[in-house]
């Protein structure tokens, strides 16, 4: 049935989103494609299950959940970021992928490769709206990913920071010719981007419960796709994109089956390219709301 | 003096485009520097406000000194710089790009008055405040960036040959407003290309040539003088 699809898309969707998000709000302030985002995914994945077999309360694995992504993206920050600040464009972007290796191995070395299944009593509530069947953690996690970006064009849009990053992703001259102390906000997009990350991750064990040091890389392709199909830069795009990735994901699985998956994502990721090399929503800047 | 610029020396590399310049600028003044394209007087703005570190010398600002202070420092203490071709952000309204100049200040009360002030005085720029600033033209960039200067509080704004790509009717308008700005007692370090409309407002004026300042006084003592001519020129006049 067309609009169950529709519904189970859209709660996958929401995860791609998110990475989304992280990866098109770096590029639009900052120009950079940061790998570790992947990494950081899989590592709050991980930790959300180490962290519920360990019996932490749901609540504060979420809160530990986010501070570590942003703890980590301040690290790749404070290591690749800033040492590579007068370096060309690829060294943070090779640095970042280390990252992305050196978190992995790390899960590796402490948890192995095992995929980890996560026993969550709550994970399997649902209701029922006009015939469709609604996963209550699901829809939890698509309302927290549109609500977080939401946030998040609010912030660019209306407060002093967001002009200011506005102004750095425009030109970073200009900005401290204006008195942003640019090497302090800086962070702050990264911050911004970990938390996102972590919350994607945190969603993906919550609603799939089951984590594995690998589960960054399949969610870093379908986020950096759906950054491209919405447009650089762009976060509701990002959104969009998550979106329509999670739909034609979902569609393709029960109509043509797991095998048509790639194709259909990949070639729809290469039709929008065709007819729209900007992207869905495409401009520039992680402004655009 | 408000800003004293002592033996200050500038290099990108192996160009020396600022060598052991001395400027100052006293309370309430205007004053002017002239020089032909590639003189250094920008690099001299540049350094004064933090965005190049020079080489050598003294930035002394309000009787401290400001040599190793940050850009937001300078702002923060009065200095502020409306740079060679603007700098607006167009990404950002015409009403961001004020909020912009305010950047640093908590009194958004005052801020909001004096946004509202300059929509008067400029009321092109007050019709199109929420729009992107990439629409205005010329002469009302050229407003906005003297607006968002002002913004910053500053007690002594420099400018960078703001009279650039204006028709001589806005050059006309232009010196007028910074004229009535002065007069509010905020001082002004110009530089420009327009010789002679520089000198009409100005007080005191430097002429550089190939880094160095090679004259400098009243702008009766310089017009009087042919070195003028010949360093505007670049046809090298030595001092
Ligand atoms: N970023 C830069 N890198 C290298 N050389 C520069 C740079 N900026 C200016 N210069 C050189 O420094 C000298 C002085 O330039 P500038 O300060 O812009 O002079 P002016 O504003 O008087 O035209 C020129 O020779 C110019 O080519
Ligand atoms: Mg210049």
């Amino acid at each position: 049935m067309f609009g169950q699809q529709v519904v189970n898309g859209l709660m996958l969707g929401s995860v791609y989103a998110l990475v989304a998000v992280a990866f098109t709000f770096t590029i639009g302030i900052l120009n950079f494609l940061n790998f570790s985002i992947p990494g950081i995914f899989m590592v709050t994945g991980m930790a959300t299950w180490a962290m519920l077999k360990a019996g932490v309360a749901l609540p504060i694995v979420v809160v530990l959940g986010l501070a570590l992504g942003a703890a980590l993206s301040f690290l790749v920050e404070r290591f690749i970021f800033r040492a590579s600040t007068h370096s060309d464009h690829y060294v943070p972007l090779v640095g970042s992928m280390a990252f992305l290796i050196l978190f992995e191995n790390l899960v590796l070395i402490r948890w192995g490769s095992d995929l980890q299944r996560l026993e969550l009593p709550f994970a399997d509530t649902s209701m029922r709206i006009a015939g469709l069947v609604i996963g209550i953690p699901q829809v939890i996690g698509l309302l927290l990913a549109v609500g977080a970006v939401w946030a998040l064009a609010a912030i660019m849009r209306r407060t002093r920071l967001g002009r200011g990053l506005r102004t750095i992703a425009e030109n970073p001259e200009t900005a401290t010719l204006l008195g942003v102390r640019v090497g302090r906000v800086v962070p702050t997009v990264f911050i911004i981007g970990g938390v996102f990350t972590a919350l994607a991750g945190l969603l993906f064990a919550v609603n799939y419960q089951q984590v594995s040091p690998f589960m960054g890389e399949e969610v870093a392709l379908k986020g950096i796709s759906a950054m491209v199909i919405g447009g650089m830069g762009n976060i509701w795009g990002a959104i969009l994109g998550g979106l329509v990735i999670g739909v034609v994901e979902t569609a393709a699985i029960t109509w043509f089956g797991a095998r048509a998956v790639d194709i259909g994502v990949y070639g729809l990721l290469l039709l929008i390219l065709f007819f729209r090399p900007t992207g869905l929503l495409g401009g520039h800047a992680g402004e655009r709301a | 003096m408000l800003l004293d610029i002592q033996g200050l020396s500038v290099r990108y590399g192996r160009i020396a485009a600022v060598r052991d310049a001395s400027v100052n600028v006293a309370e309430g003044e205007v004053v002017a520097v002239l020089g032909a394209n590639g003189a250094g007087k920008s690099s001299l703005l540049k350094a004064a406000i933090g965005l190049v570190t020079p080489n050598s010398g003294h930035i002394l600002f309000a009787g401290s000194d400001a040599t190793r202070w940050s850009t937001a420092q300078r702002l923060a203490n009065g200095l502020v710089l409306v740079p060679e071709g603007r700098r607006i952000v167009m990404s950002l309204t015409v009403e961001e790009n004020l909020l912009m100049g305010a950047y640093a200040r908590r009194d958004l009360e005052a801020v909001r008055k004096e946004i509202g002030v300059i929509y008067e005085r400029f009321p092109n720029l007050g019709e199109r405040r929420h729009m992107l600033a990439s629409v205005l033209s010329g002469g009302e960039l050229q407003m906005l960036a003297i607006g968002r200067g002002a913004l910053a509080r500053p007690r002594l704004m420099m400018l960078d040959e703001p009279s650039l790509g204006l028709s001589p009717r806005l050059v006309q308008e232009l010196f007028r407003h910074l004229v009535e700005i002065n007069r509010t007692g905020l001082a002004l370090l110009l530089v420009e290309q327009n010789t002679r409309k520089a000198l009409g407002i100005a007080s005191r004026a430097y002429v550089m040539e190939l880094g160095r300042v090679v004259m400098s006084g009243t702008p009766g003592e310089l017009l009087a003088d042919d070195r003028l001519e010949a360093a505007y020129l670049g046809t090298g006049a030595k001092a």
